[in-house]
């Protein structure tokens, strides 16, 4: 990228530019010509930690939105009374219950350690390529551990 | 006259320059102290019978801390879903609508979240 900045240089007053002239065939703009170029796009690149952080913390996200569901469920049962809370533990009891719930415990744990992260990054700390990945790697195992370990405690106490 | 940095200011996807941004770290910081309690409390009621967990989410600091943990979470749910809607629907009509949605959702797990929390407070 000589000449534009990145090298600490910038165009010289003889740089010349061309400009288009009229006589240039132009491709159409619509969204169904091929022949545009197009910039690298996802599937191109190697995925560094640092990506897959980035998208499991919006699928994450928005996985907990939905969980909420679960939630209010549970605390309306937990208000109408013990028919309503009853019936919601079974649910949780069951093959699905389990399997939404480990999902949905395991998302908010995810989404809670790296959205410290991305404070942190937020406050200007710990951006550097190395530092990043490290803590890529820590937050999604210690996600799951932590997860794991939760689930450890509470699946004798609670049957759940 | 509308010149440049007068257009742009203030404004991007979200059409609100950095408010939301700012309100979703607000709500991120309020969000750590409050989910971990969250955890903690409900590793104390998991599978517990009815008359245990209810006289648990009696406990007034816990309604407090219960109403700050939606409060917070449907604010910062709200604008997050809101982003992923700017990242990705460029039409402006699904736009809005998608946008609507997201709020509309937001609002009604919140209002009954909040509902319910308050009737086993001083109902149930």
């Amino acid at each position: 990228m000589k000449g534009f900045g990145l090298d600490g240089t910038f165009p010289s007053a003889k740089t010349v530019y061309v400009p288009s002239t009229p006589n240039q065939t132009v491709p159409p703009m619509t969204k169904s010509s091929p022949e545009r170029p197009l910039s690298p796009h996802l599937q191109v690149y190697r995925w560094p930690v640092t990506m897959l952080t980035s998208i499991t913390h919006r699928f994450t996200g928005i996985g907990i939105g939905l969980g909420f569901l679960f939630l209010a469920c549970w605390l309306v049962a937990l208000s109408l009374g013990e028919g309503p809370y009853e019936a919601v533990q079974v649910f949780h009891r069951s093959i699905i219950g389990r399997f939404l719930l480990l999902g949905f415990s395991w998302a908010v744990i995810f989404h809670l350690f790296n959205g410290i992260r991305h404070l942190f990054w937020d406050a200007g700390m710990g951006f550097e390529k190395e530092t990043a990945d490290r803590t890529g790697w820590a937050v999604l195992a210690l996600s799951v551990v932590v997860t794991l370990a939760l689930w450890w405690v509470a699946y004798p106490v609670g049957g759940i | 006259m509308k010149t440049a940095t007068k257009k742009q200011r203030g404004l991007g996807a979200a059409k609100q320059g950095v408010h939301h941004f700012w309100v979703q770290r607000m709500t991120a910081v309020a969000l750590v102290p409050l989910v971990l309690w969250f955890i903690y409390s409900i590793m104390q009621v998991v599978g517990a019978p009815y008359l245990v967990a209810l006289d648990y989410m009696k406990e007034p600091h816990r309604v407090v801390l219960m109403v700050l943990l939606i409060w917070a979470g449907m604010s910062h749910l709200r604008i997050g879903l809101s982003e992923v809607v700017e990242d990705y629907l460029p039409d402006h009509g699904l736009n809005a609508a998608a946008k609507m949605l997201v709020t509309f959702f937001c609002a009604v797990i919140g209002v009954t979240c909040l509902y319910a929390i308050l009737r086993i407070a001083f109902v149930a």
